[in-house]
């Protein structure tokens, strides 16, 4: 196990290494660099300041150099600083990254509580009402899209019902919870939403798998109860690929939103990489992908482990 | 040979019994004519021309069935010609997906070893990065347009058909018919396209119906976002995105309303669609 | 007379199916099962001898079986009006099953341990962990298990098949049933590992006196196991004997079929005999003997309706027109 995990890390590094290297050249190709961004920020330039500035931002060296100067940097925990408003992006990201995990989190967190106890049900009563439940979720989730929900949902409880606040975290200079809980209503269920469709398909489908297996009906002869039958047996042996979906959604969470950050002004991770890819402040960028790439690279190492935890017949030799 | 038409005769009539898909068909022939066929023929759907007199936001009228938008534009051939772009992105992208995942799978899944490794530790980082902030990073970089788009969602959608096609080909090598082909001396390509692939395109073309909603709805959300298809095209999403503004949330909901009701209707159909093919062709089939 | 310690009588099974039809999977099935005793259940697959086990435990797919019409009785109790509840005291407590496949009827994710121990306490809640621990040991020792102490800290997937069913009639055979229902355990297992179990249960049987239940397709099977056959034929039991008297003088002429089917290394015969044509389906049963199809000998008669069960006066009973006259 513990040999498989140095190998498994040792892969993860040169994977590292491409993706972060993979951005940082597609992001230095594109078109409206960086110096035409903060040119047009200072007025009109000479050739002379525009060769200065070029320098000063070691614009002027191969881009493979540049990368490994990058890689150096933030080694250091040095992201650079953004184009856009010259404050250090770690910083930036440092006060986004809270919001997201607060919001995202929530909903992705809501998502699970209601998915994996519906898709259980839909799958141990099959044509009853909680698998019509689940199939209409199921459903909705997969063609509903989050920004039109989410501009319904703000058309009936912030415009008709005026129950509910449609942006930002917290009304004027207000920090209390329920403000803040009021203000997360709207965007954690849209997420929530998002999130449900492809949790209760997984858990339903894994369900039904395992309740055909034929250690349900050893479970069952033992003459333990129905409830520790369908828990203890069934939903922890489904639970394995259940797992994956659930897992695969830190990221997201970490990442944010983007759509719904938007639409609700929330002050998060998503929100901020769309200003930042609008702005070409590519340094900020950067920094998300990077810290994305990286919890996207746990996140794989994370579900080897649970993997290995969940199923004894797992073994990393 | 007679068992594989009857097995196809007995698969059309299921599905032709299926009341969604038989929904899904209907919808789906309308709006495709509607949205590229009608504005052929009809002049007043032009979705870039302001009307001189109606020029903002005016209500749903006899000339513009849906009003017209900030400057004038009938909002009916907007909504047709966002069909057009929806509809376009939605069926051409899967096709990408599938040039990338159809080779790559059947790589992994027949020659197993190292191909396999590299692709699948690939297709694994690939599904778990949010897809969203990935397809940002390259619209940014190469310029939204609506042939960015096609491509951005189509590269990003290859992990599923991959993987899809690397179970089935796990599955079917095992069986015997493949090792026959080996026995009377069939190349590899022979074997991989003529007996692998063709025995694993049922479940691909109910991923396929499904991918194609999934595209819908990224283009409409990158387009919503403002860095998908560019004014002055129009698109569903763009169209909706004018909602952002609050006496159109308010006041207007024939302005967006109706552009998001077509997306859920189009992404339901193609839904449909999937399961119709899959219930006709296995009931059985997981997907 | 005596109740005898389980009573089937005239039961009927019913199953749902995809269209919400109703149909009978067996019909009029009864038999009598005492301690010390093994009875053989056999016939060929779809016959209903797998659901006619379940069903005396309540183990019938939830929603597609259920038992329709007469009683399961247990020491004269009619345990197929039992709730649930009550019927999970019967289940591994009175009742214990095992089941064909032992790779997979053993939970992979848990230890054998805690699958037995489980069971244990499900029917003595206050047993403690040392109690529990040492009557697991006792068992798989019983079960001929080499290292207990080891395996019972090991999960299924480290154990061999044979291991695995050995593991699953220690575990059925822990809490002292009086009963012990085996579906097919054999039939998954190597032949030499077959032979291994079954000498097993024998033993088992004598020093425990559980009385047992015998699933099988297999003639061999009852023959070395069985004290009294029932056989079954599409849902409807045909014929009942001692073992001896039914490898002796069978008398249905499916019996007569499935026995000289057995490949014999006593006799030089070119070919395997084998029963012409196949069993009717759920929906299509013929109102008649449902035999009649592939039987050598049917008349009219037969095609008509089902023939009654004839007992003659050494208990063995046939359901058969040609017996009709000799009552």
């Amino acid at each position: 196990m513990a040999k498989y995990m140095v190998k498994r890390l040792l892969t993860i590094i040169p994977i590292f290494f491409g993706i972060t290297a993979i951005i940082f050249i597609l992001l230095n190709l594109a078109p409206g660099s960086a110096l035409d961004v903060l040119a047009s920020g200072e007025g009109n330039m000479d050739p002379e300041q525009l060769q200065q500035l070029k320098i000063s931002l070691g614009l002027d060296k191969p881009i493979i150099v540049r990368y490994f100067i990058w890689l150096g940097d933030i080694l250091h925990g040095d992201f650079g600083r953004s184009y856009f408003n010259n404050q250090d992006v770690m910083l930036a990201v440092k006060l986004r990254i809270g919001p997201s995990l607060l919001l995202t989190g929530t909903g992705v967190i809501m998502a699970i509580l209601i998915s994996l106890p519906l898709g259980l049900m839909a799958a141990y009563k099959p044509y009853s009402i909680w698998d019509k439940i689940s199939n209409f979720f199921a459903l909705a989730g997969a063609v509903l899209p989050g920004f039109f929900l989410s501009l319904g949902l703000i058309y009936i409880f912030a415009i008709q019902l005026k129950l509910l606040p449609t942006m930002g975290m917290h009304t004027g200079t207000k920090t209390d919870l329920i403000d803040l809980i009021h203000h997360m209503i709207l965007p954690a269920s849209v997420i929530c939403f998002g999130s449900m469709g492809g949790m209760i398909k997984q858990t339903r489908g894994a369900c039904l798998e395992v309740f055909n297996e034929e250690y349900m009906k050893t479970a069952r002869s033992k003459g333990i109860s129905e409830a520790a039958v369908v828990i203890k047996h069934g939903f922890r042996n489904a639970l394995i690929p259940v797992l994956t979906t659930v897992l695969m959604q830190i990221p997201h969470i970490i990442g944010g939103s983007t759509i719904t950050e938007q639409i609700f002004a929330w002050p998060g991770m998503g929100s901020a990489m769309i200003n930042a890819i609008n702005n070409r402040d590519y340094p900020m960028v950067m920094c998300v992908a990077t810290i994305l790439c990286a919890t996207v690279l746990a996140t794989n190492i994370l579900l080897d482990i649970v993997y290995s935890i969940a199923d004894p017949r797992i073994t990393y030799d | 040979m007679m068992f594989e038409k009857m097995k196809k005769s007995q698969a059309w009539r299921r599905f032709k019994k299926n009341k969604r898909a038989r929904f899904a068909v209907i919808f789906l022939s309308i709006e495709i004519i509607a949205c590229f066929i009608l504005p052929l023929f009809l002049e007043s759907l032009n979705p870039n021309k302001s009307d001189p007199v109606l020029i903002t936001w005016s209500a749903p009228s006899v000339q513009h069935l849906l009003g017209t938008d900030k400057i004038g534009r009938d909002l009916l051939a907007r909504l047709l010609y966002g069909g057009r772009v929806s509809l376009t992105v939605g069926l051409i992208s899967p096709m990408i997906s599938l040039a990338i995942g159809i080779p790559l799978g059947l790589i992994a899944g027949y020659y197993r070893g190292i191909p396999e490794a590299i692709i699948m530790r690939i297709a694994d980082v690939f599904m778990s990065f949010p897809s969203m902030i990935l397809i940002l990073i390259l619209v940014a970089v190469i310029g939204p347009s609506m042939t960015t788009l096609i491509l951005v969602i189509g590269v990003m959608g290859w992990t599923g058909i991959a993987k899809l096609i690397y179970g089935n080909v796990l599955s079917i090598r095992q069986k015997e018919y493949i090792e026959s082909s080996k026995c009377i001396g069939r190349n590899t390509a022979e074997i991989l396209f003529k007996e692998i692939l063709p025995n694993s395109m049922g479940p691909v073309w109910v991923t396929l119906s499904f991918r194609v909603g999934g595209a819908i709805l990224q283009e409409s959300g990158l387009s919503f976002l403002g860095v998908g298809v560019q004014a002055p095209q129009a698109s569903w999403g763009n169209l909706i995105n004018a909602a952002q503004d609050l006496p159109t949330l308010m006041l207007r909901p024939w302005a967006w309303v109706p552009a998001g009701v077509l997306i859920v209707l189009t992404t339901l159909s193609f839904n449909f669609l999937g399961e119709g093919v899959r219930d006709a062709l296995d009931p059985k089939m997981k997907l | 007379m005596s109740t005898p310690l389980l009573e089937v009588r005239d039961e009927r099974i019913n199953f749902i199916l995809e269209n919400k039809k109703h149909v009978s999977a067996t019909e009029h099935v009864s038999f009598k099962l005492d301690s010390h005793t093994t009875l053989g259940i056999v016939g060929e697959s779809g016959c209903g001898k797998s659901i006619t086990a379940s069903s005396i435990l309540g183990l019938l797919p939830k929603g597609a079986g259920y038992v329709a019409e007469g009683e399961i009785l247990l020491e004269g109790k009619d345990i197929s009006k039992y709730t649930p509840k009550q019927m999970q005291q019967i289940r591994g407590k009175e009742i214990s099953m095992i089941f064909q496949e032992p790779m997979t009827s053993l939970n992979p994710v848990y230890r054998i341990e805690t699958q037995m121990t489980e069971m244990l306490k499900a029917h003595d809640p206050k047993i403690s962990k040392a109690d529990a621990h040492a009557r697991c040991l006792e068992m798989l020792t019983k079960v001929g298990i080499p290292a207990p102490e080891q395996r019972l800290r090991e999960y299924p997937h480290q154990l061999s098949g044979g291991m695995r069913q050995r593991v699953m009639i220690a575990m059925a055979l822990s809490t002292n049933p009086k009963i012990l229902i085996a579906d097919e355990p054999t039939t998954a297992l190597d032949v030499t590992i077959q032979a291994q179990i079954m000498e097993l249960m024998i033993e088992l049987k004598e020093s425990t006196g559980t009385a047992i239940m015998m699933i099988t397709h297999d003639m061999g099977v009852i023959a070395e196991m069985s004290d009294y056959v029932l056989v079954m034929y599409a849902g409807r039991v045909v014929e009942y004997a001692a073992v001896k008297e039914l490898f002796r003088n069978p008398m249905h002429p499916y019996t007569q079929g499935l026995l000289k089917s057995i490949p014999r290394s006593d006799q030089d015969s070119e070919e395997l005999f084998t029963i012409e044509g196949s069993v009717p389906g759920l929906t299509e049963m013929p109102q008649g003997c449902r035999f009649a199809n592939r039987c050598p000998h049917a008349t009219e008669r037969c095609i008509q309706s089902f023939p009654p069960t004839v007992e003659l006066e050494n208990g063995h009973q046939i359901a058969c027109w040609l017996y009709e006259e000799s009552k």
